[in-house]
Parts: structure tokens; sequence; C-alpha cells
């Protein structure tokens, strides 16, 4: 590690993000180093998507906070997603409960003046951010660049994200689409992303 | 508003003064107003589902606790005011005060510090009824009522319902919310 910063910084992030590291990557170490550096929170709808794998960790039982929320947050954003999808031919592709829940979760975080990021990987979830949802505009990021930029900022080695993304590729490679990346999806998206990061000191 | 406790009518001014004070111009038309508490009360059942309810009417779900505390609020008399408009279907706008900007402040403030999880939910579900619904014009967001298959009990007795769900409305949504989308 480069520093020993010590965080609060809250992130709210989707099934896909947890399970790049449980399905596509095989990679729990990585994962508990990272939600050991920052707040994570989940609630119920992510913690099902995530059930065959978090059972069995404890690392995440234990670090990960839970959000129970008494408004149906799911309810208004799935709502409105609906409509757009019966009355527009464009918005046809399904967003799962969990991705509407990490945005519920991200505007309580928020109100508390307490969000960082809220990392969404999945096109059509963050395109109903980007265009519907403009309070949340500004946090919202990609698991990749969400590494890249913690490492800028010096809560992990340039070894350790690199390592991540070099994966990913890997698992590409073996056939699997982590974060619903293809090998050209890396090399356009990925790739450039690894090169921007600084060389280390020392 | 008879069958309301004082502390039901306090609770759903304040209410009131939350929608408006989360809104960016603290200013809502009136049909704003109903229509975003209506969707946050089939959302919050379990908090706020005493303070209000909603009949059918002339432009669909229409709560008479709301509309009279908006026009004649009995707590927060100098909190918001009421502009009339010529707009038929907006029912009018209501602006909050500066005094009122000082009270929601306030009471923001204080929920905040207090950190009194309900609430802060509440407010976080306001946000997210301002940034879909706010920039839809009264006849857009009617028309997102009115074509949602979940509120069909609240149109039976709607008489615009042939102004509003129309081609022209529809148009006008897909140029603002399925514009530019590839």
């Amino acid at each position: 590690m480069k520093s020993n910063i010590k965080t609060h910084q809250k992130i709210v992030a989707d099934s896909t993000f947890y399970l790049l590291f449980y399905a596509d990557l095989s990679d729990c170490d990585s994962l508990h180093k990272i939600i050991m550096a920052f707040d994570f929170y989940v609630g119920n709808k992510i913690k099902d998507e995530l059930k065959n794998h978090i059972s069995k960790d404890d690392v995440f039982s234990k670090r990960i906070l839970d959000v129970s929320q008494d408004v149906n947050f799911i309810q208004i954003l799935k709502g409105f997603y609906q409509f757009l999808q019966r009355e527009f031919p464009t918005y046809s592709n399904w967003i799962k409960d969990g991705e509407f829940e990490a945005i519920g979760i991200s505007y309580h975080l928020n109100r508390m003046g307490r969000l960082r990021f809220l990392i969404i990987d999945d096109n059509d979830a963050r395109r109903f951010v980007e265009k519907e949802l403009n309070t949340l505009h500004q946090f919202l990021i990609r698991t990749p660049a969400f590494l890249c930029v913690s490492c800028k900022n010096g809560h992990f080695d340039k070894a350790f994200v690199v390592k991540i993304l070099n994966n990913i590729k890997v698992s590409i490679e073996a056939g699997k689409s982590p974060l619903r990346l293809e090998i050209n999806g890396w090399k356009k998206y990925i790739k450039p992303l690894i090169d921007s990061l600084p060389e280390e000191n020392g | 508003m008879a069958r309301y406790t004082p502390e039901e009518q306090k609770n759903l001014e304040y209410l009131i003064l939350m929608l408006l004070g989360t809104s960016k111009k603290r200013e809502l038309s009136l049909l704003q107003i109903e229509k975003e508490m209506f969707l946050l009360r089939e959302s919050a059942m379990k908090l706020i589902g005493d303070y209000y309810s909603f009949i059918a009417h002339y432009r669909g779900p229409y709560s008479k606790e709301i509309y009279e505390s908006l026009i004649s609020p009995l707590y927060l008399d100098d909190d918001w005011i009421y502009e009339n408009s010529r707009d038929k279907l907006s029912g009018g706008d209501i602006r909050l005060t500066s005094e009122g900007c000082d009270n929601f402040k306030k009471l923001k403030d204080e929920i905040v510090k207090n950190k009194h999880k309900e609430l802060i939910e509440i407010f976080a579900a306001m946000d997210i009824l301002h940034d879909l619904y706010d920039k839809l014009t009264s006849k857009e967001l009617l028309y997102f009522i009115y074509t949602s298959p979940e509120f069909k009990k609240y149109i039976t007795k709607s008489i615009v319902y042939d102004e509003v769900v129309t081609e022209k409305t529809k148009e006008s949504l897909r140029k603002k919310l399925a514009g530019g989308i590839q």
C-alpha cells in the first residue's frame, strides 16, 4: 500500500462490482482490500443477487454496511423506468432491482452529505442515471475508473490496480464477460486507464 | 380537514415545506406538488400513509387535505404563497417565502444533525421525485400518471384525459426523455 490513509468515504456499488471479484476474477483478496479502504453500503436486493458468494465471505459480512429503508426507492425509480420502457422502444433493456436499490441508497447517503461514488458498470443503468437523475450524475463512476481514481488518490498502489485491470483481460480471454466487456472494450477503455496511471516514486 | 388531528395537519404542512424546499427553484405548481406527494405516499405508505389520502378526481389523483393545506395552511401560514395561473392544468404556483426558506433550512439542518433516518429517507425520495418529474410540463406529468397501469383507479373521473393522452404529448415526452438515446 502506498499509505495508511484512513478514510470514511461512502461508496455504493451494484452487484456487478462485487461479482467481478467473486465470479469473474476469483479474487476475494482484492475485493477485501478495497472494501477495507472505504465504507461500502448495500441493501437487501444487492445482497440477494450476491447471496451465493457472500454467504461464504466473513469479511464481506463484517465490513459491508447494511442499509434498510422504509421508503421504497425501487418503486419510485422502477415506476418511471417502466414508463420509459412502455412508451419508448429505445429503453428496451431491463435494469435490475439491485441497480435501482444502489441508486436509492446513493440518494439517501447524498442527503447525509456523505456519498463519494456510485459505482455502476451496466450501460442501461448508467444511461438512466446520466439522463434522468441529475443529482447523482457527479458521483457516477465505472469500476475501472474507480480503481484508477483510488490509485491516484493514494488508496491503492499502482501494481494492485494494474493487476486487477490486467486480470479483467485474462478473464475475457478465458471466455468470461467481466463488467460485460469484450476484448475490444478492454483495449478501448481499460488500456488507456492503465496508461494514465502515474509511475510510483521510490 | 376535521378528521385530522392538529399533529397530523402540522406534519402534512411540514411535508409540503420539505417538498418545496428540496426543489431547485423553491417553487412548484399545485399539480406538481399534488402528484409528487401522491407518488411519495405510494412509496412511503408506512411512514406517511396516514397523513393524507387520494381519491379519483377531475385531474387524476386528488387530495383534499393537500389542496387545503396549500391554499390555507393552518400552521405554516407565512411559509409559502399561492399564485393563481391561467393554466387550468397546473392549478397555479406555490412559492416558498423567505420565511419558508429559513424554516426549511432549520428543519433540514435539524434532521441531518439528529440523523433522523426516516425523514432523511423522505428527503432522498423527494430528491428523486424532483429529478424525475420537475422537468415535465403539467400535461407530460399527467400523461405519466394516466398511462401507468397501477394508477388506473385514480383516473376514472378525469375530465382532461383526452386532452392529455395524445400523440403530441407523447412526442414532447420523447424529445425530453428519450431524445439523443441511441
